[in-house]
């Protein structure tokens, strides 16, 4: 059943799959977040100056641009570079995971193990900290 | 005759293909899942309960595509695999405790708890071993999904005389002693394995062993039926910096 909406904490999500994007948008507003999904870095860089999220949800392969040149120009911006961010990307690697540490991200996710629930759950543990 | 410049490009656009085509597939059976895990958990409103046992097994097949499509991948790239390759040393430790960092949802799922044992205490070990994150992955995850709840996966790295020891054990459901020698084969799953976990593709552990011999090392299996199994590689002092 879908549950009733509230206004919760705002997560802004770059994602170009509008198919992913749209179904995790879904899920984490029934849990009662608010949801933006940009799909490109100037749409997500623009949404930013709309006002700054709780959480950013940052997929690591990009059509335009890497994740990672993503998270680094918003470690640059003394507006932006205290923000939480998860990245996940398809490919797991440890190398990956340990550039994406270096900038500051404070979780990695795999794009293709994790579940609709498990987000949630992972979301929720960086906000509820 | 190909020069082996023409060699290593004809790898690097295979391992690209290969690395598309499988993000490529990924992606939308990915998304099959999570809409489904949708539907299913009833977030988008009630289902009946004839349509949702229906689109419970299209999920469990989803699951099993996306699984097989990493295994078949993985022993794809193994059969083409060019030879001597230079490979760059990692920081074993770090790769271990990463990987253990991304299993913590599946062990939580499996209710596992995780142990890492380095011996000894300060050991820093560089290894030259290609698809390293790929073998622990493997293990450790077979250690979480054939162990039971309660119960402890523990991976171990020890530093012996002239090796490097890798062990990863469970406290599972066991392989018996027949179905132990067929193990590394390619699609061999044993009968208990199935029972307790039916969607595996029996090309995991192929591919480990492909990976370990791939590196000079040797793997070898020990394990009791309900009592659990340990999973032992030996990576000779050569491709180790310990």
């Amino acid at each position: 059943m879908r549950k009733k909406k509230k206004i919760g904490q705002y997560i802004l999500m770059l994602e170009d799959d509008k198919n992913y994007g749209r179904v995790c948008k879904l899920k984490l507003e029934i849990e009662g977040y608010s949801v933006k999904v940009a799909e490109t870095v100037a749409d997500f860089f623009q949404e930013l100056k709309f006002g700054l999220p709780d959480l950013i949800l940052l997929d690591l392969m990009l059509q335009d641009q890497t994740g990672f040149e993503v998270l680094e120009r918003i470690r640059r911006d003394p507006h932006l570079k205290k923000l939480r961010v998860i990245v996940y990307s398809s490919l797991g690697q440890a190398e990956d995971r340990e550039r994406a540490q270096k900038l500051g991200a404070i979780d990695f996710l795999n794009k293709s193990e994790i579940s609709l629930h498990q987000l949630v759950q992972e979301v929720k543990r960086h906000l509820d900290r | 005759m190909a020069s082996k410049n023409n060699l290593k490009d004809l790898e690097a656009i295979k391992n690209n293909f290969l690395m598309v085509a499988s993000h490529q597939i990924k992606t939308p059976l990915n998304i099959i899942k999570l809409n489904l895990e949708m539907i299913l958990n009833g977030d988008l409103g009630r289902v009946g309960k004839a349509v949702k046992n229906s689109l419970a097994e299209v999920a469990k097949m989803d699951t099993k595509a996306l699984e097989l499509i990493n295994d078949f991948l993985n022993a794809a790239a193994l059969g083409t695999r060019g030879q001597a390759k230079k490979t760059p040393a990692v920081d074993a430790i770090k790769i271990i405790k990463g990987i253990i960092e991304e299993m913590r949802i599946l062990a939580k799922q499996y209710g596992v708890k995780i142990n890492f044992i380095i011996e000894p205490k300060g050991l820093k070990a560089m290894i030259k071993a290609d698809n390293f994150e790929e073998v622990v992955k493997n293990l450790l995850s077979n250690a979480i999904k054939y162990n039971r709840p309660g119960k402890t996966a523990e991976i171990k790295l020890e530093k012996l005389p002239g090796k490097l020891r890798l062990s990863v054990r469970d406290e599972g459901i066991g392989i018996a002693p027949a179905d132990q020698k067929k193990l590394f084969g390619k699609f061999f799953r044993a009968d208990n394995a199935m029972k307790h976990a039916t969607d595996g593709s029996g090309l995991g552990l192929y591919i480990v062993k492909s990976y370990v011999d791939g590196w000079g090392g040797k793997i070898s299996v020990a394990s009791q039926k309900n009592q659990g199994t340990v999973f032992t590689i030996e990576l000779p002092q050569k491709q180790a910096k310990i």
